[in-house]
């Protein structure tokens, strides 16, 4: 059951931020790398390509963390805690990818993969929300 | 690429004042991610925490994190760091350290904190896989 995103902290839910994303390694150690985001209010969706480490860990447990630092103020920042609900398919994937690299860096079109590069959307659900500042 | 070795070009990145993003696991099982003062030297990684917060009892308990640096100017360049936690040092050295990261992000010798009688503790990362990218 998603918890509520608190409004105090929208505006570092609605802009193209570069957030940190944990995920679980097989043996339990965490992981972590820098991925683009957005957000509807009620969950968070982030973009990776099918096999990359992040989304072979998700495959096997979809918990994850997810942190936004205010660029102005690196003491204010929402931390998420919670699991992925949904694995898009490859379409889908690809649409939310060109969405975030319009909204990152302005071009329509994210062209920057390798070949044969699969993109898959996670839709996540917030369980728990930490926030700062 | 990954091993335990930090290539040279990404030095810039262990030695400037970046806010970092620490992982710890939590008692069930999911990830926490905060932003972390770190300070490298020698091989080694260096975070502070106030004692009794979410991730010290993390890093007591499950002594493994994941550190994440990126370039402020290029998010595309960063190194990412996982490894156990092989020493934490509470109380003097943890406030002489906090005092040290105070210094190198703020340029203020001592921390001030909300709370006066926080206990503060260092945390050692030892190295055991790396990956730079960018």
């Amino acid at each position: 059951m998603a918890v509520p995103l608190p409004g105090s902290f929208h505006d570092l839910l609605t802009q193209p931020i570069l957030a940190s994303l944990a995920t679980s390694m097989p043996d339990g150690a965490p992981h972590v790398t820098p991925v683009w985001f957005d957000c509807d209010l009620t969950y968070v969706y982030v973009n990776s390509v099918v096999g990359y480490r992040k989304d072979r860990n998700l495959r096997a447990d979809p918990r994850l963390a997810l942190l936004i630092v205010d660029p102005t103020c690196a003491t204010r920042y929402i931390s998420i805690r919670g699991r992925v609900i949904g694995f898009s398919d490859a379409d889908t994937g690809r649409a939310h990818l060109n969405r975030l690299s319009l909204a990152y860096t302005g071009q329509a079109e994210y062209t920057d993969d390798a070949p044969g590069d699969i993109h898959v959307c996670y839709t996540i659900e917030p369980l728990h929300i930490a926030t700062m500042g | 690429m990954t091993s335990p070795i930090i290539p040279s070009q990404y030095a810039d990145l262990l030695e400037r004042p970046i806010v970092a993003s620490l992982a710890t696991t939590m008692a069930d099982g999911t990830p926490q991610v905060t932003p972390v003062w770190f300070h490298y030297a020698d091989g080694l990684f260096y975070v502070n925490a106030a004692t009794g917060r979410i991730k010290d009892r993390n890093m007591q308990a499950r002594p493994y994190v994941a550190l994440l640096i990126v370039d402020p100017n290029n998010p595309y360049r960063y190194v990412a760091v996982r490894g156990p936690i092989t020493q934490i040092d509470v109380g003097e050295i943890g406030r002489d350290h906090i005092n040290f990261l105070s210094n190198r992000y703020f340029g203020r010798p001592i921390y001030q904190s909300d709370n006066p009688d926080e206990i503060r503790a260092r945390y050692t990362v030892t190295p055991h896989h790396i990956s730079a990218m960018g």
